[in-house]
Parts: structure tokens; sequence; C-alpha cells
């Protein structure tokens, strides 16, 4: 039976699709699989810090609707503050996890938890992202589908983004990741086609990238500068033009819709370089037209003046407008990209937190194997063809690199480009060594040069084997990586010891704590707490916070860490003032917990310090000789503030010795003599490991005398007591 | 001389009262039994004369009926079968009126048991100094003399304490001088015998003190999920429970180093903070869960007992549950659906079958005293409900303290048709249901539901239903594709 050409090719483009299908439904099982780890290990939880603010945020929202929950003011945190968390959040995650709960509850009729959806909202994503990395690749390398399915497999897995995108890592990038692929997906078909609907459509995702996280500035500038490169390089077309205007324009407008951008995009030098290059590009098609209507000499003295003069005009202008408040300057994460220790000297609380330090070495071969070498072959690869689409992708990689460097958190926006480079890498290794098939006939030939076939043949199944090698270790790595360093929702920890039926043993004390207070305290109770564990409170515990891990309020954060590093009597006036009701600290010294408030105390120190120098001096909390000491040999200011105190209250004399103990974290005894008396604050929950330790203000002398006093008095009172009176004996002479 | 006349004529009131009456109460026997979980049981004993069956016989209660009296029995012990009287309550008076008029001759023999509410004991103290003044009393307050419109020649009281590991001591109150102890050994512990008490006598209380030496909880609020699935032939349980230990609270606030040093004093126990609970379940459970709003809570242990055919879980709160205290928690299972829900061949037919679902009140908890109840039962998609029986758990009259019943649609995984799965909500509501006495085999403590279901609906309905959406989502994938590559071309 003879089968026509037109037929074959239509069974093999059948069969072909079908395969692509599979290939796709496995990349999604296996980006959200492997995505499980944590789920399977411990259990459907939300993790770490802001995932929980955020699932509270949905909570809110599917159960008050989409226009109360943009008019949220949320008096349980900041207080007495509150803040306008409608306001002041990027809702683009709440609400596509709200549809999702809506779209399975209502319509689909799948009952299904709201948490639930949370806590699989980013393993599910991460399948999205693996679509929208294929296409771009494909679409930024010479439509090449092997670089697209490598690029998405690679995405699917690499620990670089799975660390933001486990199970129950309910963050921002969780979706954001998805929505920075597919914007540049879109932008590059844009580019490519000029065609104003996939302009529209990049826009729109663009808006979806900025209403989901901060982070869409990294589009705003990014877009902007593979258009400024190609302009810079005399690449101007129409098809440029009308994909960038209908970007920027619909862009820039859908995002000020969201409360929390609002003006910024017009008024912030963080979006400066978008409406510069929008202004450009106006004067490029200007440009455009005048070239066909005067000489081309005239033009070029045309063009000299006219791109020096909006220059000059363009600079001026946005100092003029910083000057007079018109643009808002940058902002201090800004500053600490450029100059890593800018934060430290001038906003602590930024260098403060641990995913805003410069990235180990290590890191990067960590998070993404083999593919970090792979990485700069696949930009030199662009750089030798460098067509539009790929200054695109050098400039991404060269940006990213440098932020990934300085900010460890910046590794999740590296990690796709990474892959897409090491997948066009890849993909030309294969297509070159797999046509083994050809060198195997012109061996069978018996041609002149069969040595060098047969060398050729040898070398290309060498380097084919390697990288299948490769290929195998990068996915033992990434299941490892995944299942041991990013699979823990660190509320909850292993112990690493099991139970007599061989079951885990885990350290609950974070959840112990928070059910406490939730069940325990009045729903009104006020808690207050180092700014790390504010939306932990708000989301186990639900109880009013006075600092959060939003960290809007410099001052506010001050107040709370001058009250931890102040002596107990003034931390209680602080406290008082704040009405707060309980303090919470965490102490990891019996168990071992390196992650505590006494490691994290002298940020506690430094961020009141920059506020109020004269009242709190980091200085003094250090020995004579500049060691950070808590045993016997630490200073008197430290023995003597709060976090010190009600680290070690009690502690003393819980570990055989009667009146010592050892602080596992700093190594240090502890002798019940260093610790002095809370008088003003009363223990009124430690949990089992002693890692959450909850205080109490005691309420005010119903006689109006101060606490200390009291304290003194009764204590002096009950040692009276307890005075054996002397035997009297007839002294004889 | 004139003390003689005032005792002549307070003899002939007395008779005068006796014979107008015309019930006299010969011998009555009050005896008040404390027993384990906070469960009192008040048994009175009455032998009767000069009944008069054309009238009623009131029995003033001693406590308040509304609020603190959980079950109230009359029965006859005269008849060879001893049968129950039915009786009417008089709020104005808080007594009984027990329908005589179908008793025998002139004499009868009349057994009224009454089963109080937990909240008829008072603690003693309301807070405990520190965790080592674990030697907590609670009290109840009985009328010394019983109050009543007859004559009762013969009036005898004992208190019995049944609480395990209380040495079955009971103590007085410090001015009580006329109870003897009579017997420590065998539990009847407290007696004291009085004769010719007048009608109406004044109104003597006594305070009953005992230790406690174990945890008082007392659920404020459960609510019992049953969701049933013939597909699956599996039956889930999901209850959720807000417990309080209602022992004395701290005086001071609660101190980890304190309680570590109790603890090594007192190997390992707790004393009156709860640090344990058992769940019993039914048999072959399987799939359990334990969690509360903040997650799961990692120290359950399900442990399964062939012998008394049941599985326990064993819950650990998070933390102890100290005097006052709440624990707020979920517990779940699986047991296969054909041990609860029994096949009616008799009344079947091919496209129909009818089962008959037996459930228990309550599994969970154990030594809990239940305040409010909600059992909510899900029936599948596709089922019709023929009739329910709930258990009343008390023998009150009228519909005071009866179960609630509430039919609804309920929205289950996958109904898409009209008719939706079927809800069915029983409200215990102010119960004082002892978990104790609820969990006595081959009590009146089990709801049964027959019902029937269609085959299709239940079966294959929504398998098909499936199973076309997920096949047209990927043959719509491969049409989609398919256009994308001819638009490509």
């Amino acid at each position: 039976m003879n089968i026509s050409n037109n037929t074959k090719k239509s069974i093999l483009s059948s069969i072909s699709l079908v395969l692509k299908l599979a290939i796709f439904i496995c990349l999604i099982g296996a980006a959200t699989s492997s995505r499980l780890f944590s789920v399977i290990r411990y259990e459907s939880i939300i993790h770490e810090f802001d995932p929980w603010f955020n699932y509270r945020a949905t909570r809110y929202l599917v159960k008050n609707g989409f226009h109360k929950f943009l008019n949220w003011f949320d008096d349980k945190t900041w207080y007495p503050l509150g803040r306008i968390t409608g306001g002041t959040l990027y809702p683009g995650l709440m609400t596509t996890s709200g549809a999702v709960w809506y779209l399975m509850n209502k319509i689909m009729k799948i009952q299904v938890n709201i948490r639930d959806v949370c806590v699989l909202f980013a393993p599910a994503f991460s399948g999205i992202t693996a679509i929208f990395t294929y296409l771009f690749t494909k679409n930024c390398y010479n439509d090449d589908q092997l670089a697209g399915l490598l690029s998405a497999a690679f995405i699917a897995i690499a620990p670089g983004y799975i660390s933001r995108s486990v199970a129950g890592s309910y963050d921002n990038e969780a979706i954001a990741i998805t929505l920075l692929m597919s914007t540049f997906y879109l932008w590059i078909k844009a580019m490519r086609t000029g065609s104003i609907s996939w302009a529209c459509s990049a826009a729109i995702s663009y808006f979806y990238m900025v209403s989901a996280w901060g982070g869409y500035v990294f589009i705003t500038n990014l877009i902007p500068l593979h258009v400024f490169i190609l302009l810079l390089m005399g690449r101007y077309s129409t098809k440029l033009y009308s994909a960038y205007s209908v970007w920027y324009c619909i862009g820039t407008l859908a995002s000020m819709q969201i409360p929390f951008v609002n003006f910024q995009p017009i008024r912030s030098n963080d979006h400066m370089s978008s409406l510069g290059v929008f202004g450009l590009i106006q004067f490029f098609m200007f440009g455009d037209s005048i070239k066909s209507t005067i000489s081309t000499k005239n033009f070029k003295i045309f063009l000299k003046f006219a791109v020096i003069g909006l220059i000059s005009f363009g600079i001026l202008g946005l100092f003029v407008l910083t000057y007079f408040g018109l643009i808002a300057p940058w902002t201090g994460r800004f500053y600490s990209l450029w100059d890593t220790g800018y934060a430290k000297d001038h906003i602590p609380i930024i260098a403060s937190v641990s995913e805003h330090q410069p990235t180990a070495w290590p890191s990067f071969f960590f998070d993404t194997q083999f593919l970090i070498w792979l990485f700069p072959c696949g930009v030199f690869m662009l750089f030798m063809e460098l067509q539009d689409e790929h200054i695109f992708i050098i400039a991404y990689s060269v940006l990213c690199s440098y932020f990934a460097g300085v900010m460890v958190r910046l590794m999740l926006t590296l990690t796709p480009i990474i892959c897409v480079c090491a997948a066009v890498t890849l993909s030309n290794v294969f297509k070159y060594n797999l046509r083994i098939w050809s060198t195997i006939k012109k061996v069978k030939n018996k041609s002149d040069n069969r040595f060098t076939e047969l060398c050729v043949l040898i070398s290309k199944l060498i380097t084919v084997l390697s990288f299948l090698g490769y290929l195998i270790l990068f996915v033992q790595h990434c299941t490892w990586v995944t299942s041991n360093a990013y699979s823990a929702p660190s509320v909850v920890l292993l112990s690493g010891s099991t139970d007599a039926d061989g079951s885990p043993i885990f350290i609950d004390d974070f959840r112990e704590a928070y059910s406490w207070l939730r069940y325990n305290t009045d729903e009104d109770a006020k808690v207050a707490a180092w700014w790390d564990y504010g939306y932990q409170i708000g989301g186990f515990a639900d109880r009013t916070t006075l600092v959060d891990n939003n960290t809007w309020n410099n001052t506010h954060i001050a107040i709370v860490g001058k009250a931890m590093s102040s002596s107990e009597e003034r931390s209680y006036e602080i406290l008082k003032e704040h009405d707060v009701d309980y303090v919470l600290i965490i102490f990891g010294g019996l168990l071992g917990f390196n992650g505590d408030d006494l490691n994290k105390f002298l940020w506690m120190v430094r961020i009141p310090e920059g506020i109020w120098p004269d009242e709190v001096n980091e200085q003094s909390f250090f020995t004579a000789d500049g060691q950070f000491r808590v045993d016997a040999a630490a200073s008197d200011t430290m023995k003597n503030c709060l976090m010190y105190k009600m680290s070690y209250h009690d502690f003393p004399g819980i570990m055989g010795n009667p009146t010592q103990s050892t602080d596992r974290v700093r190594g240090a005894t502890i002798d019940e003599s260093h610790v002095l008396p809370l008088k003003y604050f009363e223990e009124v929950f430690t949990t089992e490991n002693w890692l959450v330790r909850i205080y109490k203000l005691k309420d005010l002398d119903l006689e109006g005398r101060d606490l200390g006093d009291v304290y003194d008095m009764d204590n002096t009172q009950t040692k009276k007591k307890s005075l054996k009176k002397p035997k009297l004996e007839p002294r004889i002479n | 001389m004139f003390s003689n006349y005032v005792g002549f004529a307070i003899f002939l009131f007395a008779l005068l009262i006796r014979f107008t009456n015309a019930f006299n109460i010969d011998f009555y026997n009050f005896l008040l039994e404390i027993n384990d979980n906070r469960m009192v049981i008040e048994r009175n004993n009455l032998l009767i004369s000069d009944v008069d069956s054309t009238k009623s016989f009131n029995f003033k209660l001693s406590q308040d009926f509304e609020s603190l009296v959980n079950d109230l029995i009359v029965i006859d012990n005269d008849k060879d079968e001893k049968s129950i009287l039915p009786y009417s309550y008089d709020k104005d008076t808080n007594s009984i009126d027990i329908d005589v008029s179908d008793t025998n001759g002139n004499e009868i023999d009349l057994n009224i048991i009454i089963q109080y509410s937990h909240k008829l004991i008072n603690l003693k103290n309301s807070v405990m100094k520190d965790l080592s003044d674990d030697k907590q009393f609670a009290t109840i307050s009985v009328p010394k003399v019983p109050q009543s419109e007859y004559y009762i020649h013969k009036f005898e009281s004992t208190f019995i304490n049944n609480v395990s590991g209380n040495n079955r001591v009971l103590e007085f109150g410090e001015d009580e001088d006329s109870y003897t102890q009579n017997d420590n050994q065998t539990g009847y512990t407290l007696k004291s015998s009085i004769e010719h008490i007048q009608p109406l006598d004044t109104a003597e209380v006594v305070n009953v003190s005992f230790k406690i030496t174990t945890p008082m909880l007392t659920a404020k609020k459960a609510i019992r999920n049953v969701h049933l699935s013939h597909w699956s032939n599996t039956i889930q349980f999901d209850e959720h429970y807000v417990i309080e230990n209602e022992v004395p609270q701290l005086e001071n606030t609660f101190k980890r180093k304190e309680y570590m040093k109790y603890q090594n004093k007192n190997y390992g126990q707790s004393g009156l903070a709860l640090s344990q609970i058992d769940a019993i379940i039914p048999a072959d459970s399987f799939d359990h869960y334990y969690k509360d709003d903040l997650g799961m809570i990692t120290t359950m242990k399900t442990l399964h007992n062939s012998r008394t055919k049941s599985d326990t879980m064993v819950l650990k709160p998070r933390y102890p549950i100290l005097g006052k205290w709440k624990f707020v928690f979920n517990i779940g299972w699986f047991n296969k659906l054909e041990q609860f829900s029994h096949y009616l061949a008799g009344t079947s037919t091919e496209d129909s079958k009818e089962y008959l679902l037996e459930i228990p009140v309550i599994d969970g908890a154990s030594n809990v005293i239940y305040e409010n109840l909600d059992i909510n039962i899900i029936l599948p998609e596709g089922v019709v409900v023929k009739s329910i029986y709930t258990p009343d758990l008390n023998d009150l009259p009228g519909d005071f303290k009866k179960p609630q019943i509430e039919m609804s649609k309920y929205e289950n995984l996958f109904d898409y048709s009209e008719e939706k799965s079927s809800e069915i909500k029983i409200s215990y509501s102010e119960m004082n249901i002892n978990s104790n006495l609820i969990k006595i085999p081959n009590s009146d403590n089990k709801i049964f539901i027959r019902y029937e279901i269609n085959n299709y609906a239940v079966y294959y309905q929504k398998v098909i239903r499936l199973s076309m959406w997920i096949f047209a989502g990927i043959i719509s994938l491969y049409f989609l594709g398919m256009i994308n590559e001819s638009l490509q071309k």
C-alpha cells in the first residue's frame, strides 16, 4: 500500500503532537510531584513566614469578597497603627487562589479547603511555568523545540525555582515566576511579529505580574533595556515601535489600577527607564519619518543635536523632578543592589533579613547544578547569532547574574534564564552529536577517511552518553536538594530521632505556643515579638501584633527592638504604653536551635540605635574585649536587658545541675547567679522544648507602687519568714 | 405545762395532714452515688401506704429540674415486671406528679432514679496554689431531709463514692456531724437515719465533698460529621471538640520548670492537667488523623485492640491542659461501610437497594461530658431517606431535652444533579451527655437511618461524568494543538 508524503507528514505530525502532549503531561507531573515532598514528609501546611500573611489574606478574601478585601483595614497588625492591608499588598496571588477555590467549590463542586488550595498553589503553577519556559525558549531560539523542551524540563525541577515553590510555599514568587516567563514570552512574540494583539497580551500578563509581585520592576526595566539596546544597535523597526508602545501604554495604565502601585509608574525612579525609552522610541519614530523627507547629511545633523538634546533634557528633567519631589527617589532596596554594604550602614532592617545577603558561590551550583556551567556557553552561542530576541536573553542573563550575586533571593529570577541558556547549549550539543546514523553510514561506506569518521562517531557517542549521565545526575541532585533542603516548613522541625514504631518525632514547639495563645488568651490580646514572627502569630494564633514581616514602619520595629534591649523596667514602660499583654520570644538554648532571638539580638539593638543612639548603644552589649557573650562574662547591660532575662529565666537548673545549665547554641554555661529575676513580667507559657517562651506583663499595682519595689518587698518578706530563729542557749560563763 | 399543749397541738396537726393528704411514706431510702466522670445518680426508694389512686403522687425535687436534671425515671417495683410510671413536671413547685392510678392496692414501692448534670458539682476552691496543690475537692449540696408534702416515717440516706483512685472517701461540710462513716471498704461510706419527718420540713442543706484526682473534661461543643460513600465502600467519621478542663485554675501562671519538677516527682504524671486522652473508636478503622486549627498534631498513636473489638486513638494535647484551659481539636478516621450499613434484602429491588445505617451517637473521646453535640450524617447523591431513629438519651416527658432533627441538601464532591447529597443534622443541646454512660453496650445509644439508593446515581453517574470530562479535556488539548500547528504552517 502506497502512502503519499502528505499523509505521512500528517501522521507524523499527529504522532509528534501526541508525544508533545505526553511530554508536557509528564513535565507537569514531575514539576508538581517533586514539590510535594513537604506534604509527604510533614503535612499540608503553609510554610515559613510571609506565606502566613498571604494565607490569612486569602482567607479574608474568600470570606468577605473582593470589594471588602481591597478596602481591608487590618487593626490586628502594627498595633496601634494598624495596616491598610488592602492597599498595601499585591493582590494577584490571593485573587488567583481565591478564584481557583471558587471555581473548584462552586462550579466544579470539588469541596476543597482554602488552605489546601494555598498549599498546592505553587506546585500547580510550576507546571504552567514549564510550559511558558518552553514557549519562551522556542520563540527566542530559532523555533527550536528541543531547546524549548529541555528548558521546560530544567525549570520544572531546578532547585533554584523549587526553593520558592514547594507545596506550602505560598508566596508571591509562587505565581510571579510563571507570570515573568509568560510576559517575556508574549513580549518576544509581540516584538517579533509587531502584532498589537500579542503586545496587548504581554501588557495584560505584565498587569497580572504587577498585581502579584513587587519584582515586576525587573520587567519594567528589562523590556525597556532590551528596546534601548536594540535602538542603540540601530535595529529600530515599526514592529518594535508598535510592540513597545502598546505594551508600555496599556501595561502602565493597567498597572496603575493596583492600589499599592498607584501612580508609581510615572512618579518613581524605578520606573523612569521605561518612560524614558517610551519617549526615545517616539523620537525614533519621528526621526524615521523625517529621514524620508530630508537629505542624509541634514538628517545626521538633526540626529546628533536631537540625541544630545533629548538625553540632556531627560537627565535634567529627572533631577529636577526628583528634587521637587515629583518623582520618588530610589528605594533602599535599590541602593543595596548596587552597594552590598549600603543596607548595613543605612537601613539595618533590610540587612537583617537573611535572604537579602549576598549569595555564597556554592549556592549557584547547589541551585542549578550542571546548568550553571552550560549557562555561559548558551549566552555565548546566542551572542554569536545575536538576533533581536537573543539580545533580550543576553541582557536578562547579565543583569540577573549580577543581582543574584548581590542578593540571595534573586537566585530565583536567575534560574529561568540559566535553564533557557543551558537548554540552548544542550540542544546544540545533542543536535550535532545525535546525528549518529549518518556517521555510521559514512563509516560503513569504507571511505578514505573512515578512521576519522570512526573517531567522530566515538566522540559523538562519548559526548551524548556523558551528557545523558549529567542529566541523570541533575535529576538526582534536584530530587535530593528538594527533598532535603527545601521541603521543611520551618514551623515544624524534625528531631532526627524516631519513635518506637519507627515514625519520626517532630519538634512542634512553634505551633504549641501559637495554639496556647489562640485558645487561652483574650481575643484582643496584644503580643509583642520580633517582627519575624508577626505573620505567624497573626496566622496561627490570630492575635494582635505590634510588628510583622511587612516591615513598613522602621520606627515601630525599633520600638520593639528597644523594648527587648532595654532594662526590664524601661521595657515594661515601653510595652505598657503600647497596650501589650504578652511578649513572645524564641529561645533555642535547650534544643540547640540557632535561629533564636538571642542570635538575632544585635539587630534588635542596631535598629533602635539608629533612631535613639542616646538610649541604645550596641557597644554596651559587648564585653570589654569586644565579644558578644551570654555567660558570666556578659556585660551588665546584656544581663539586665529584657531579652536576656526572658531567655534564661528559670533556665539554670533544668539539666541536672541545680544551679547551672548549658546554652547549647552559644556553648555558654548559664549560672543561676547570672540571671536576674523578672520583676515586671511573669512567665505564662513555655513550650516543651523551651523553644518559645511567652511572658505576661504584670498588672499595675493596685496601690500604685512600682512593681520592682513590690517584688523586692515580697521577696524580702518571704526571706524574713523563712529565717530560722537562732536557738537561745544559756550563756555559761 | 404549756409546752405539753404545744406538743399535743403539733401532733394533732401532723395527724390531720397525714390523713388529709392520703399518701404516707413509710420508708424513704435515699442513695446518692458519685461515679466516674462526675456522674451523680440519685436513687429514691419509697414505700408508700394509704395510696389514693384518684390522685397523683407529688415528689418534690431537691435540684432544679430544667437545669440540673439529665434524666428521671419512676419505676413501680410492685409489679412482676417492673413498670415505668408516667409523670408530669410542675415548674412552679419544682416537683413531679406521678400517675399512680394504675397501681394495685393501697401500697406502692416506688423507685425514682435521677441522673444529674455535672453542673451540680461545684469546686471547693476556684484556684490551685501551684501544680503540687493537686488534692482538690468538689462538693454537692443536698438537702438533709427530703422536702415532701407527705409524712415520712423513716428516712435513711447513703452516699456512695465510686470514683476510682479516691480511696472511696467522701467528706462532709465542717459543721456536719449527723452522718456516720460506716464501711470504708464497701464504699457505703456515709449514712444517716432520721425518723418522723413532718411534711414540708425546713430545708436544711448538707455539703458532701469528694476528691478530684483526674482532669474534669467538658466538651463545650462537639460536632460529629459522618460521610458515607457507597462507591468507595467507606464511612468517614470526623469529630470536632472544644474541651475545657474544669478543675481549679492555677492561682499563678504556668511555669514550665515547675511542671517539669512536678512530673519528675510524680513519675511523669501530670496531675489535674490533661496530658493524654483516649478515644475509643470502632475496630478496623484506618486513615486516622488528629489536628487542630493550626494543622496536624503529631503525637497521635493508634492502638488496635482485638480483645475489646475496638481501636484506640491515643491523643496528647499540644500542651498540658490546666484548669480552665481549652483543648480544641479534630479527630477523624475511616471504616468499611459494611460495618455500619446493613443491606435489607427483604425490601430491596434490582433497581434500588435499601440499607439500614446504624451508628453510635458518639465514639471519640472518653471521660468527657458533652454539653452540646451536633451529629451531621451526609448520605451520598441519589439516596432517599426512608426513616430516622434517634435515641432520646433521657426519659424526660415532652419535647424537653429531646434531639432536634433537620434534613437538608448538601453539596458533596462532584454533585451536579438536582438530587444532591442529603444531610441529616441531629442536635443534642444543653444535654450534658456523659460519654461513659452512653457507651454502655446494648443501651439505647444508636442512630438508625433506613435509606434507599439508586444504583446508577450512586455507583456510575459520577464516574461516567468525570471520565467524560477528563476525556474531553485531553481531546480538546489535542485539537487545540492541531489548530495551532495548522496555523503555524
